[in-house]
């Protein structure tokens, strides 16, 4: 905890040396993050300043309260990487190599989605255990089929029937909550 | 629970999302969102419930100018004080990089020394390596990806991972399916992990089943299930079933071990 407000202030009152003690900490994890999954050299330095500084404008709204600073900087890094690659997708099904960047706009809307992911996450942790693991099995990209065999259910309309379900509760806590009608779709 | 999670209803909306519509029903489908609001609102929520929690995906918001909250957001970040920590920032990682550069060139130099005098010293060794099996010369489990090594200690799997170094395959399966979840954010190395201890329980059918649940799972992750099977085909010799990963792997440079498999193509080649 005093390691997290040490660094949050830092960073707050744009201190060089915890910022390079930021870097020389997490870099080289979230470099190998970064390689590992599709990216080049040249992106890992962008991830990282991106994610410095959603940390800085979250922590100057209001203090951030997290436990471990690497493991929830690491998830930003992550997210951002997340975003970038939909980003380049996105880009080359448009057609658009000359895409102007808008890096305020992008790191904004960022900050924005993450707020939204995290709205999310709050209301699937409400759903039974077994609506959260079919339900992660679905959003992941898997099959009727595979979750019938890796989940043992009796058949696919069972899975089926049961996915809608899992899907219409989290939709009506998610539409429940105030927050959902302030967060921009 | 409303009409709006009526079956036919869900199916046109997922239909919709999974582009598994025709093009005359997406038309009329597209032509209903444009009178129907609610079905609209709820297209946008499940669509960007699904990107969010894809591994490899994310649900993006559109630049929208009449965002009152973006364009905050933007002028603070134009603002003096965030451009000027911004700029720390950039210098700093430029520093960085500076630095690290050198440092690697002194130790790449140290390393070429040691690994010249190692070469000599271990050149009977290599010599006895051509005769082993492909499988013998590629096999990795013991060098999993690792959460720990990451330095990623608040991950769930880390236990699992600890299990199964210290050679606990049965308590690490335990563990893996007891605790980890499609919806932990590393499921996919969680798979690994368990189809890993899977294998060397010997239990080679359920380790295939978890494989493919991985490379299912189409995330960033997903092709480190090709090199897996692939490693499996090889140690029971079912050369035809190994080519056929090896191709998967081949279709794309960014999969695992991409150059390792263009290796063990040429082996098996050559036999």
């Amino acid at each position: 905890m005093e390691e997290t407000e040490k660094y949050l202030n830092g960073l707050i009152h744009n201190d060089r040396k915890v910022v390079a003690s930021i870097y020389e900490t997490f870099f080289p994890k979230v470099k190998s993050f970064v390689l590992d999954n599709k990216g080049k050299e040249e992106d890992v330095q962008d991830v990282f300043h991106d994610s410095l500084m959603y940390l800085i404008v979250k922590h100057k709204e209001s203090p951030l309260k997290v436990n471990s600073f690497e493991a929830y900087f690491f998830t930003i890094c992550k997210n951002i990487w997340r975003r970038t690659l939909k980003s380049n997708k996105n880009r080359v099904m448009n057609h658009d190599p000359a895409h102007y960047v808008d890096k305020e706009a992008d790191l904004g809307l960022f900050i924005l989605e993450q707020k939204r992911l995290e709205f999310y996450q709050e209301k699937f942790q409400l759903l039974s255990p077994n609506c959260k693991e079919i339900l992660g099995s679905y959003f992941n990209g898997m099959s009727y089929e595979d979750i019938l065999q890796e989940l043992d259910y009796t058949s696919v309309n069972t899975v089926r029937q049961r996915v809608f379900k899992c899907k219409a509760k989290i939709i009506q806590l998610i539409k429940e909550d105030r927050k959902y009608r302030k967060l921009k779709r | 629970m409303s009409q709006i999670f009526d079956d036919k209803r869900q199916q046109e909306i997922e239909a919709y999302l999974q582009k598994k519509m025709s093009q005359e029903e997406v038309v009329n489908f597209e032509e209903k969102l444009t009178n129907d609001q609610l079905l609209q609102e709820d297209v946008l929520l499940q669509e960007s419930l699904q990107d969010s929690f894809k591994e490899d995906n994310w649900a993006t918001l559109t630049n929208d100018s009449d965002n009152q909250e973006l364009q905050e957001l933007k002028k603070t970040l134009r603002s003096d004080p965030f451009t000027e920590i911004s700029e720390t920032i950039r210098e700093v990682g430029a520093d960085y990089e500076k630095k690290k550069d050198t440092k690697d060139r002194r130790i790449y130099y140290r390393m070429a020394i040691a690994a010249a005098v190692l070469l000599l010293c271990a050149l009977p060794f290599f010599i006895n390596s051509q005769s082993s099996s492909v499988y013998d010369q590629y096999a990795n489990w013991e060098t999993l990806p690792s959460l720990r090594e990451k330095g990623d200690t608040q991950a769930a799997i880390i236990e699992g991972e600890s299990l199964y170094i210290s050679q606990k395959y049965k308590e690490a399966i335990r563990y893996f399916k007891d605790t980890i979840d499609a919806s932990d954010p590393y499921y996919s190395y969680a798979l690994m992990y368990l189809g890993a201890s899977y294998f060397q329980t010997e239990n080679l059918e359920k380790a295939h089943q978890t494989y493919n649940t991985l490379i299912a799972t189409n995330s960033l992750q997903s092709s480190y299930g090709y090199w897996y099977k692939l490693l499996m085909y090889l140690k029971v010799e079912n050369t035809e079933k190994a080519n056929e990963m090896l191709t998967l792997i081949l279709s794309n440079p960014d999969n695992y071990n991409y150059t390792e498999a263009q290796k063990i193509q040429a082996a098996l080649q050559s036999k």
